[in-house]
């Protein structure tokens, strides 16, 4: 079960701070559009990787495939890759590695960024009928499922 | 601190009244020894616990059987001065732009420089030969991240230190022997020795994997730089305390048989002394002793000394990961302290001692009873080489405990102040226990 694509829009911490103040930026947020009208009621924030993020939307075939949203906050000095998404038709779980910016990349130690990440799965999931949701991060290489499950 | 037990079970009965029925109904199917885990509404002051950490606890310096030459640490400082002047530090933004690398060189670079300043201030050779090397695997660390940033340093030339401190490494075991005269001092040098073998080996042990993922990362090769510096200064150490003991040696008797005899001497008796210990399937402390207490800091204290006993006695021979002969003798010492110990605060409580905390001033009793035992252990004759080798750890652990205290203020339950103190009453019945642990552990090699 690989992910077929996945798009990531990063948003400042500071201009997202509307958003904030109801929410905090490590809260950790995901929904799952299961079909192309839902898909066009989202709406993006003037961010980069937007364009990106509403091509693979466009691009998605909702008969037999889903999108899978998930946002989180990271620090300034660290970006986040995606190593392996799994699913069934009632769960969905992901794993990040935390991977440490280079030397030369200007950032503070204790700023941080909202990261939202749109994964393709090629499953057409019911977004009534998945009810866990689940998500890990590590420092490192990515690391494989415990299960065996090697994805991506 | 000791109180009546006719006291100690009123207040038992005021705690199950205001438990409820509910909690009653359940505790009378039990025993009618009901574990009572403090007096969760007795309140103590915060200040005047913080205020009993005030005065210094004794100080145990560490310290080994061999002379240190003041030119062997000069060594490594000069190492460490050396990495700590090849960097441009402390950095600032534009040195380096990534804030956590920043903030992680600046703090090597200030425990680099902290390792230093505690040497000087060092008491003995021994220990300010162990600030020393901190300073210098702290500052190759700071080093190698810095070198890596400036793209000085690849992880190829970090694999490439791995066989020669190895070969080092093999060189030197395979010309080191149990070599001594006296063979308790013998011990001690050759367990420090061991320790030193088995840690080069432990930093040596980095999986190609770790190079390959930590390649073109500061951090992670500084991380690896640090191990491999800590394998060659172990590597380094060892060889030195053993050059220097053995050339201090009126006869050279190889002393191995007689460790041998001597561990299997002292794993017989830790086992049967080990048969006085309550049996593990006891969930309930307070059933330790043949009395009716509360779990109060003592029967705690005897808790976790029974439980360590017991691990110790059950570890002795039971790892494989490089020599232990003469570091199974010393761990013998402390096991049979801690056997003593038990034994000890068992009498002691069943003697009519509840070892309890009510008050502010009760924590302070057993807090100079503490320092007391250490003072007494510091003095003590007996088992002196032995009792020097483990002394300053178990001594540590009032430190430690102090610090819990330090920061308190405003009301504190018992409960959570008996928590801490029970570290005070394990230090106490250790240190008075070791004496005559090391004695008997010495008295074994001297026969053996």
């Amino acid at each position: 079960m690989f992910t077929e694509s996945e798009s990531e829009t990063k948003t400042d911490a500071d201009s997202a701070s509307d958003d904030q103040t109801e929410t905090p930026i490590d809260d950790w947020r995901h929904t799952l559009v299961g079909d192309a009208e839902t898909a066009a009621s989202l709406s993006f924030a003037d961010v980069d990787g937007v364009e990106d993020a509403k091509a693979l939307l466009e691009e998605t075939d909702f008969e037999s495939q889903s999108v899978y949203v998930e946002r989180h906050a990271i620090g300034e000095c660290y970006e986040r890759q995606l190593c392996w998404v799994r699913w069934t038709e009632n769960e969905i779980e992901t794993d990040y590695a935390r991977i440490l910016r280079d030397a030369d990349v200007a950032c503070e130690a204790d700023a941080r960024d909202v990261v939202t990440y749109l994964i393709r799965i090629p499953a057409a999931l019911d977004p009534e009928q998945v009810n866990s949701y689940s998500s890990g991060s590590g420092s490192g290489p990515c690391r494989t499922p415990t299960d065996g499950e090697v994805k991506r | 601190m000791t109180r009546s037990s006719r006291e100690r079970r009123l207040d038992r009965r005021r705690f199950l009244a205001a438990s409820g029925a509910t909690g009653l109904a359940l505790l009378a199917g039990c025993t009618d020894r009901i574990p009572i885990i403090g007096d969760s509404r007795q309140m103590l002051d915060g200040d005047a616990l913080s205020a009993i950490a005030d005065e210094e606890p004794p100080t145990v310096p560490e310290t080994l059987p061999v002379d240190i030459e003041a030119s062997f640490i000069e060594q490594h400082r000069t190492a460490a001065q050396s990495n700590l002047d090849a960097v441009p530090a402390p950095f600032d933004d534009t040195e380096i732009p990534n804030g956590v690398i920043r903030e992680r060189l600046n703090d090597d670079y200030g425990y680099a420089r902290e390792s230093l300043q505690q040497a000087d201030a060092a008491q003995t050779p021994y220990s300010r030969l162990g600030h020393t090397t901190h300073a210098r695997v702290t500052s190759r660390q700071l080093q190698a991240a810095w070198r890596t940033i400036e793209s000085d340093l690849t992880r190829s030339d970090l694999e490439a230190e791995v066989p020669q401190i190895e070969d080092h490494l093999d060189a030197f075991v395979s010309g080191w022997s149990y070599v001594g005269d006296d063979p308790v001092r013998a011990a001690v040098v050759h367990a420090e020795i061991e320790g030193e073998i088995r840690g080069s080996r432990r930093w040596l042990t980095i999986r190609p994997e770790e190079f390959s993922s930590a390649s073109g990362q500061s951090l992670e090769l500084g991380e690896m730089a640090s191990d491999l510096e800590h394998a060659r200064v172990s590597v380094a150490v060892a060889s030195y305390f053993f050059d220097r003991f053995r050339g201090g040696l009126g006869e050279q008797v190889d002393q191995e048989p007689r460790f041998e005899r001597a561990r299997r001497e002292l794993q017989e008796r830790l086992q049967r002394e080990a048969e006085s210990l309550p049996r593990e399937d006891i969930d309930d402390p307070t059933e330790f002793v043949d009395r009716d207490v509360d779990e109060t800091a003592g029967i705690r204290a005897l808790a976790e000394l029974a439980r360590d006993a017991r691990r110790r006695v059950d570890d002795m021979g039971g790892s494989d990961d490089g020599p232990r002969l003469a570091t199974e003798l010393l761990l013998a010492s402390r096991a049979l302290a801690h056997l003593q110990a038990y034994q000890s605060l068992r009498e002691r409580i069943e003697n009519g001692d509840d070892v309890a905390i009510d008050d502010v001033e009760d924590v302070r009793a057993l807090r100079s009873d503490a320092v007391a035992a250490i003072e007494e252990a510091r003095e003590a004759e007996q088992g002196q080489l032995l009792v020097r080798a483990t002394l300053p750890r178990f001594a540590n652990e009032i430190r430690w405990t102090d610090d819990r205290f330090a920061d308190l203020s405003g009301s504190v339950s018992a409960e959570s102040v008996t928590f801490d103190a029970v570290e005070y009453v394990v230090v106490a019945e250790l240190c008075r226990a070791l004496p005559s642990a090391s004695a008997d552990v010495a008295t074994v090699l001297r026969e053996s």
